[in-house]
């Protein structure tokens, strides 16, 4: 059980330490807890909603900020799940146990967590000092995800817009994705993402490609299909960085490479370097994309935070059924993160949590892989109408069929709608 | 072929022959070349000379090589403590992954100081200078960020880099471009006909 004592810091100001069995951590700065209060709550942006959440106590110093930053909010729910916190802060802090616009909110962590998973997210703030010293939990897996996916948007913000500016030039009617719903309805789908067990795949996704399976994969791993023959459907590109350049340098001149559904907010470099043709894919959710979406008449789809994500909706909207996941191991295989890592991991990090394998055993994941996961469990439950096989190797994702490659090809066989042509893709 | 300072060295047996006797005559390895690539000192020594080698070594006085050093470091100063600043930024709101890259990042260029001050410490063994003020307290201040890094306490990781190496590193940038500065004047010294005295 974890130990928390008030300690004065090195300036005189009180903060928080919490002592557990492996760590020992602070809750606020032992120099400056205003100032770094300040520096947190701006970094929340303006509050756009008259009540807002805000996970974490602590001693009160950032919900102090908040209220002098947000003087108009109507109500803020403080959730804390240590005790001792609220009767100390309210020592250190006694302003905020004044105004009434503030309710607290103290449970254990399975209390807290039923009550956030009952708020729309946008409304919640972290005080991430406080998610850090929280032992391990599906309440800080939860807020930790939370924390990633929103520094993740934060330092993205200003490239998507510069790119999407850039990309507006290029975008014509005819080359925006429109109007092809269930234009492969009830062919198999493949999506083909860049997790270690992909080299496993080849010959599955070879075979699906020759029998006329739509096989989308994403753009890290394309060169590693082509050099095995394989041309799939097409290839997905979300990635807003030059970084992705990587992806295709090695793709040899003479080959044809497949259509490549890219965002309109990916990098122009990369979109310029591709040596085939640019289909834009508008995702919902990015207001200027929206309202370009609208120009062109153009269809929306869901981004989900990762290029696996949005080749999952682009799947689901060509009418694939099955769907089959392959290389979507969101997982560590053999301390590998993907299929063209040189790195071998060994040790865990903070960011890096255990999750359940597809053979039900244990495996080392990360917080941003098993908040994709969830993202796509959530997805498959909105989206029932059709049947999702699992042939990777790491995570299991509520809501698929697990199988092996030969198990996946005879559903395919079994399951395939009587009549619809499949016209195999032309394998190099 | 050996090269020492442009001029051809016939009879060498090894480079770490070679080496010593750099030494010996009280100069110091600059820039050592074998076969167009640049190796460090101790790369070079275990190398065993080849007659079709070219070896291209330039050397240079206590006082250049500690004029070397010190400019690397000035130049080196600013996009650490940028660096660093990132990594504090990014703690301070949580953003714990970019924090940890923006620090990883700096750590061979806070290990390159540390080395150099050091190593300008033993020349001075009285241990009451400037550069030994500056080493110890350095030295005291990775300790602590160490001891942090092992709890994974994000907090404190930001309040020693931000209020202790921050400052350590401005009050070290401080003290090479003063150094930078009286180098300056001794060199116009020179020019005028005077001594130089630094060491």
């Amino acid at each position: 059980m974890d130990a928390v004592r008030l300690v004065l810091g090195k300036t005189g100001h009180w903060t928080v330490r919490v002592e557990s069995e492996q760590h020992t951590r602070y809750l606020h700065s032992q120099h400056d807890p205003v100032r770094e209060a300040r520096r947190l709550v701006e970094s929340w942006g303006e509050c756009s909603g008259r009540e807002v959440i805000i996970f974490g106590l602590g001693l009160g110093y950032h919900i102090k900020e908040f209220l002098n930053l947000n003087p108009y909010c109507e109500r803020i729910d403080v959730l804390e799940p240590r005790r001792p916190l609220l009767d100390w802060a309210r020592q250190v802090t006694p302003e905020i146990f004044n105004d009434s616009r503030i309710v607290f909110h103290c449970a254990n962590r399975d209390g807290l967590l039923r009550w956030l998973h009952m708020r729309p997210e946008a409304s919640i703030h972290v005080h991430p000092p406080t998610v850090e010293s929280l032992p391990t939990s599906q309440l800080k897996s939860l807020l930790q995800e939370m924390l990633v996916l929103r520094s993740s948007e934060q330092r993205y913000r200003q490239q998507l817009a510069d790119n999407l500016r850039e990309n507006s030039r290029n975008i014509h009617c005819r080359h925006v994705l429109q109007g092809c719903q269930d234009q492969y309805a009830g062919t198999p789908g493949v999506l083909v993402a860049a997790g270690p067990s992909v080299v496993d795949a080849m010959g599955f996704v070879h075979t699906m490609c020759q029998t006329g399976g739509i096989v989308l994969s994403v753009s890290r791993v394309l060169t590693q299909l082509l050099n095995h023959g394989i041309r799939p459907f097409g290839c997905v590109l979300t990635e807003s960085s030059d970084s992705a350049l990587n992806h295709f340098k090695d793709i040899p001149r003479s080959t044809t490479v497949p259509t490549l559904y890219a965002l309109p907010t990916a990098s122009p470099l990369v979109l310029a370097s591709y040596p085939g043709e640019v289909v834009y894919v508008f995702q919902k959710g990015h207001d200027d994309v929206e309202r370009m979406a609208q120009t062109f008449g153009a269809d929306l789809f869901l981004t989900g935070g990762s290029v696996s994500t949005l080749a999952l909706d682009l799947l689901y909207y060509y009418g694939c059924d099955p769907i089959i996941f392959t290389g979507l191991d969101l997982a560590y295989i053999d301390g590998k993160s993907h299929a063209d890592s040189r790195e071998v991991r060994s040790g865990m990090a903070s960011y890096m949590v255990e999750s359940v394998s597809v053979t039900g055993g244990r495996i080392v994941s990360t917080v941003s892989w098993q908040s994709f996961r969830r993202w796509i469990e959530e997805y498959i439950r909105a989206h029932s109408d059709r049947t999702y096989v699992n042939v990777s190797a790491g995570t299991h994702i509520e809501g698929t069929k697990a199988m092996t490659y030969e198990e996946a090809l005879n559903y395919c066989k079994a399951n395939t709608i009587t009549g619809h042509k499949f016209e195999p893709s032309r394998v190099q | 072929m050996v090269m020492l300072d442009g001029q051809q060295v016939a009879g060498v047996q090894s480079l770490s022959q070679l080496i010593e006797d750099v030494y010996r005559c009280n100069r110091y390895v600059r820039k050592l070349i074998v076969n167009g690539v640049e190796r460090s000192v101790d790369d070079a020594v275990v190398l065993s000379l080849d007659e079709t080698w070219v070896v291209e070594l330039e050397t240079c006085t206590l006082d250049e090589l500690i004029e070397d050093t010190v400019a690397s470091t000035a130049g080196m100063i600013p996009p650490l403590y940028q660096r660093l600043r990132a990594a504090v930024d990014a703690f301070r709101v949580g953003n714990i992954a970019e924090g940890c890259t923006r620090f990883a990042e700096s750590v061979p260029s806070l290990q390159w100081n540390h080395a150099v001050l050091n190593q300008l410490a033993q020349l001075q063994p009285d241990g009451r200078s400037f550069v030994h003020e500056v080493s110890a307290e350095g030295e005291r201040i990775v300790a602590e960020l160490m001891e942090a890094w092992e709890n994974e306490d994000y907090v404190t990781i930001a309040d020693a880099i931000e209020y202790e190496l921050l400052p350590w590193l401005a009050k070290w940038k401080a003290g090479v471009d003063l150094f930078q500065s009286q180098m300056k004047l001794e060199h116009m010294k020179d020019s005028f006909g005077g001594s130089r005295g630094l060491q």
